[in-house]
């Protein structure tokens, strides 16, 4: 990290090759298109780069690239469409033979949640991302979203409520979950 | 939902949730470098330039007193790291596989090994502690498997060799060489290739240089004010691309199209 500091690019690169996975991770979940998400991805480490002398070193790095890149993606997917074009690829086309073979049948359900959660606001996805598909803890989800930690858990149980809601009228196949 | 029905569901949610098949992770590091390197180049570009062209006309006066100049010349050709490539006489035609079979053409031609360097064989697990980058391996050939040799050249930058052996273990079948791409030694392999290479060709959608013609290499280091040269002959296909911040280059029989996939395999 100090050598990033100080402009020592090949520490960049081991720092970004650190946290790449679950930045491009979350970038995908927001914009749901590989190319993109590798776009944001890239975005947010430039951007990270530009204002690494702003980061507090005392804290850990991971949720603030993840904030960086949350920004990015709800801001790339409101542009000229893109989202809902991903989106609707996603819900309505028929996904490749070879795919449908190849995944397992926990694969599609984790697909068809993925699908349930985009249906939410994206103040919900944010939160149910970071959670449950990235796995972050309560108090680096609050660090990401720059919120208190109680705020964080009161938001996961609104947005619970409304993704049990989503999932009873259109995911049938999810439903036995959360009996 | 109760709190024990949510309780539940959220465990439910994560279990599902961790099955979610994503696109493997492009990389990102490798862009992000290329992007932001450009730039700092440019900036050092521009300084070194102005300090060059002083430096240029303070040593061509120098070099008007022919004692000044024998000196500088021989300081000059010690003081750092150089690469030269030349051309050697072919005695066999390096032959392709498509079966990908790592095997060495039956050759009495008398060459230079890189087998044959001295104090620079070290282990995979050594030559990771040294190298500040990730010593990636090919998974193509699927049976290729760990490399047989492991050498370590004390370059300015660490020049990393892996070497398969042929079946007889007489000489190398492939090796894959890297180094960081701001290397001299790299940024030379790169200018010579460009004048000698008649193929381009794309490995992860860049362009790579593939020299077929036998030469030699020379690598030049200075350690701490020791000249060490590491010479070997090239009999074989070289395949020539740059990853992220490393420069690799493909010391191999197959034919192009393998060449090409070995390189994209690396993990």
């Amino acid at each position: 990290m100090q050598r990033a500091l100080h402009g020592d690019d090949d520490a960049y690169a081991m720092l970004v090759r650190e946290h790449q996975e679950a930045v491009y991770r979350l970038a995908y979940l927001f914009v749901g298109d590989a190319d993109d998400a590798e776009d944001v991805a890239q975005e947010t480490f430039i951007r990270a780069h530009r204002a690494l002398h702003t980061f507090d070193q005392t804290r850990p790095l991971r949720p603030w690239l993840l904030s960086i890149t949350a920004n990015i993606s709800k801001n790339h997917r409101r542009a000229a469409g893109r989202y809902l074009a991903a989106l609707k690829r996603a819900l309505f086309e028929a996904p490749p033979a070879a795919r449908i073979e190849a995944e397992s049948a926990r694969q599609m359900e984790a697909q068809a949640l993925w699908d349930a959660v985009r249906r939410l606001n994206t103040t919900d996805q944010e939160v149910i991302y970071l959670r449950y598909f990235l796995e972050l803890s309560v108090a680096e989800t609050a660090e990401v979203l720059a919120i208190e930690q109680g705020t964080v858990k009161s938001r996961l149980s609104r947005a619970l409520g409304r993704l049990k809601g989503v999932v009873e009228d259109g995911f049938p196949q999810l439903v036995e979950d959360y009996r | 939902m109760t709190p024990e029905h949510e309780e539940n569901w959220e465990v439910q949610l994560r279990d599902i949730a961790r099955q979610l098949a994503y696109p493997p992770t492009p990389d990102i590091a490798g862009s992000v470098y290329g992007t932001l390197h450009p730039r700092r180049q440019a900036r050092t570009t521009r300084l070194v330039l102005r300090f060059g062209t002083m430096v240029a006309v303070l040593a061509c006066s120098l070099l008007l007193v022919p004692n000044i100049r024998a000196q500088v010349l021989e300081t000059l050709r010690l003081g750092d790291s150089a690469v030269r490539i030349e051309q050697i006489q072919p005695t066999t035609q390096a032959v392709t596989n498509p079966d990908v079979e790592l095997a060495v053409p039956d050759s009495t031609m008398p060459h230079r090994s890189i087998l044959d360097l001295d104090g620079v064989a070290t282990s995979i697990v050594q030559a990771r502690a040294i190298f500040p980058y990730p010593v990636r391996l090919p998974t193509y050939p699927e049976n290729l498997g760990q490399p047989d040799v492991v050498y370590v050249l004390k370059t300015g930058h660490p020049y990393v060799v892996l070497g398969w052996l042929n079946e007889n273990g007489s000489d190398l079948a492939l090796s894959l060489h890297m180094v960081d791409s701001d290397s001299y030694v790299a940024k030379q392999f790169f200018d010579d290739y460009k004048t000698e290479t008649i193929t381009t060709t794309l490995v992860n959608e860049r362009e790579a240089y593939w020299l077929t013609k036998p030469h030699q290499v020379e690598v030049y280091a200075n350690n701490s004010g020791l000249l060490d040269k590491y010479a070997w002959d090239v009999i074989n296909h070289v395949l020539i691309w740059t990853a992220g911040p490393l420069t690799y280059r493909l010391e191999t029989y197959v034919a192009l199209e393998d060449a090409v996939l070995i390189a994209e395999s690396l993990q």
